[in-house]
């Protein structure tokens, strides 16, 4: 069955897919600049940095999954793995290496 | 779940206030040690209840399939997410958009809706009659 | 609560709402949301938001229902001062004002002229024609009504609100075939409106109470009512209600005894049928339980809906013993 027919049949909420994006970005965002506090502070450097953020948003990624979807994450969004579990991972990027150097100029030089 | 999160919150951040505080501090006295294991435990634990506390203290997501979500607003009524106008109004985000059609209650129904079409006098009618009614429910 | 909200008012209103939504008139009335410096400052130490004026048309109405007459007259002349005397809608918020001090139908006919004088000057005044349309109702002129409101869908065929109407007005004359055409209208502009496929199976089933064809559409568009909303009691009722006619017609009439019109869907299969009423009776059940234990995630429905439903399953429960 192709897709279209499929939202004639099944309709999904703009406003609410909309909605869920906008909180699951707030709360990435938030949390890649505390991880980014972290890894400052830990004086990682390259690699282990950014392995420690991919950690950080699993992290998130599992609490968002258990608290706030109740474990039905299709219930809340389109593409669970591309909204949910992968949504925004590289949007928060920037806010990460941002206070990862940040904190670390600030504690360690 | 409010209070848990901002809870969270808040030990979260006197934890990463306090642990990032004193590797500051240790770097400052011993400027080539690694840091020792107590300040990083403590900052792990801190992203990790700052994190918890930032999640659970987000807004509810809502459903997204049609009838889930309607379903809900149908089972729980109208709601806002807690904005209010000037005038003390709350603005309701979820709300039945088909209302204004004034289908609900049927053929020849007292659903509001239609309001192009409002019967003013019609209104009027049913109000002084309740009035005189004694104004009951 | 929200029930008496003025910016977004409940889609029933009481004549106790509507008490409670005028009783506020003292307080918005009491701080003016414009500005009374002149033009450049005005626009800085303006208190209005997009949401005042619909508070205040809001306001308005609920004043007018409940008689307090001066409230409206000041709410009126604000609409006025910030709009204009010559706005669409503020013609008709006046004209509305006028029909509720209107003391007999002849000075409701005087406004009804009043209202073609301003159609003749600008006949795309959407808003003062349905005006007009309401108080022809008001009259009790349905046949005039329906050919002005005929006029209004043959130049914006996009009123979903004007076809709604007109089905209603079809119904309340007994046109059951013209009512369904209206609606069906509606669901093509709005193919998710649950409330619109409810109603169009009411029509349905009014139509022919004890017609296989009829009642089958009408369980199809009950059926589609509860696919668009799990919760919808109206849809459940009625499709509980349907297939229990439905049930007895169909095992009566063979299934194989086919008809070669093109037009006519095929009679839904008994078993199907069964499964439906089964289904509603089981969602009616929770419905009523989760109501009458006071669950709060349940508490949104009509009380007098719920009663319906349960009187309902009541009398299926005798007839089966």
């Amino acid at each position: 069955m192709n897709e279209e027919r499929e939202l004639a049949i099944n309709p999904v909420v703009g406003s609410s897919i909309q909605h869920n994006n906008q909180v699951v970005s707030n709360i990435r965002n938030l949390t890649a600049s505390l991880f980014g506090v972290a890894a400052g502070t830990l004086g990682l450097e390259s690699y282990p940095g950014f392995i420690f953020y991919l950690v950080g948003t699993l992290f998130v990624s599992v609490l968002l999954f258990v608290t706030r979807t109740g474990g039905k994450p299709s219930e809340y969004f389109h593409k669970p793995l591309g909204d949910l579990w992968l949504g925004e991972v590289f949007g928060g990027l920037s806010g990460f290496v941002l206070t990862w150097t940040l904190f670390y100029g600030l504690v360690r030089a | 779940m409010a209070i848990l999160g901002t809870t969270l919150n808040a030990i979260g951040l006197i934890f990463l206030t306090h642990a990032v505080y004193s590797a500051h501090e240790h770097t400052a006295a011993f400027a080539h040690a690694p840091l020792p294991l107590d300040i990083s435990i403590e900052l792990l634990v801190s992203i990790l209840v700052l994190s918890a506390g930032v999640v659970i203290s987000s807004p509810q997501l809502k459903p997204i399939q049609w009838a889930k979500w309607s379903g809900k607003m149908q089972r729980e009524g109208r709601k806002g997410d807690g904005r209010w106008t000037k005038e003390g109004e709350e603005i309701v985000t979820e709300n039945d958009p088909y209302a204004f059609l004034g289908l609900d209650a049927g053929v020849g129904g007292k659903a509001e809706g239609r309001r192009g079409f409002w019967d003013v006098r019609a209104k009027r009618k049913e109000y002084t009659e309740w009035v005189k009614s004694g104004g009951k429910n | 609560m929200a029930t008496s909200n003025l910016l977004s008012p409940p889609a029933q209103i009481t004549p106790n709402t509507a008490l409670k939504l005028s009783q506020k008139a003292p307080i918005i009335l009491s701080s003016s949301p414009t500005s009374s410096l002149p033009w450049p400052l005005s626009l800085l130490f303006s208190r209005e938001t997009p949401e005042t004026w619909t508070i205040h048309e809001n306001l308005l109405l609920a004043a007018l229902r409940t008689g307090d007459d001066a409230s409206a007259r000041q709410v009126l002349d604000r609409l006025t001062s910030r709009f204009g005397e010559s706005n669409e809608r503020i013609i008709a918020l006046r004209g509305i004002y006028e029909e509720a001090l209107a003391k007999d139908d002849k000075e409701l006919t005087k406004i009804l002229d009043g209202y073609g004088k301003v159609l003749e000057s600008d006949p795309t005044n959407i808003a003062v024609r349905k005006r007009g349309i309401a108080v022809m109702k008001s009259l009790g002129k349905t046949a005039e009504a329906i050919a002005s409101l005929r006029v209004l869908l043959d130049n914006s065929p996009t009123d979903v609100e004007g076809w709604a109407e007109m089905s209603d007005m079809y119904a309340s004359i007994g046109s059951w075939g013209q009512a369904i055409y209206c609606l069906e209208e509606v669901l093509l502009m709005m193919p998710n409106a649950w409330s619109a496929h409810a109603q169009i199976a009411t029509l349905h089933y009014l139509s022919a109470p004890a017609s296989v064809p009829s009642l089958s559409m009408s369980l199809r568009h009950f059926a589609r009512s509860v696919e668009l909303n799990e919760s919808y009691l109206r849809g459940y009722y009625g499709l509980k209600l349907v297939s229990k006619k439905l049930l007895p017609l169909l095992s009566e009439t063979p299934s194989n005894s086919k008809r070669n019109d093109e037009d006519d869907v095929p009679p839904p299969k008994l078993q199907t049928v069964k499964k439906l009423e089964e289904l509603a009776t089981g969602k009616l059940a929770e419905i009523i339980r989760e109501y009458k234990s006071g669950n709060k995630k349940w508490a949104a429905f009509d009380e007098a809906e719920v009663i319906a439903a349960r009187e309902l399953l009541d009398r299926d429960d005798k007839t089966e013993r």
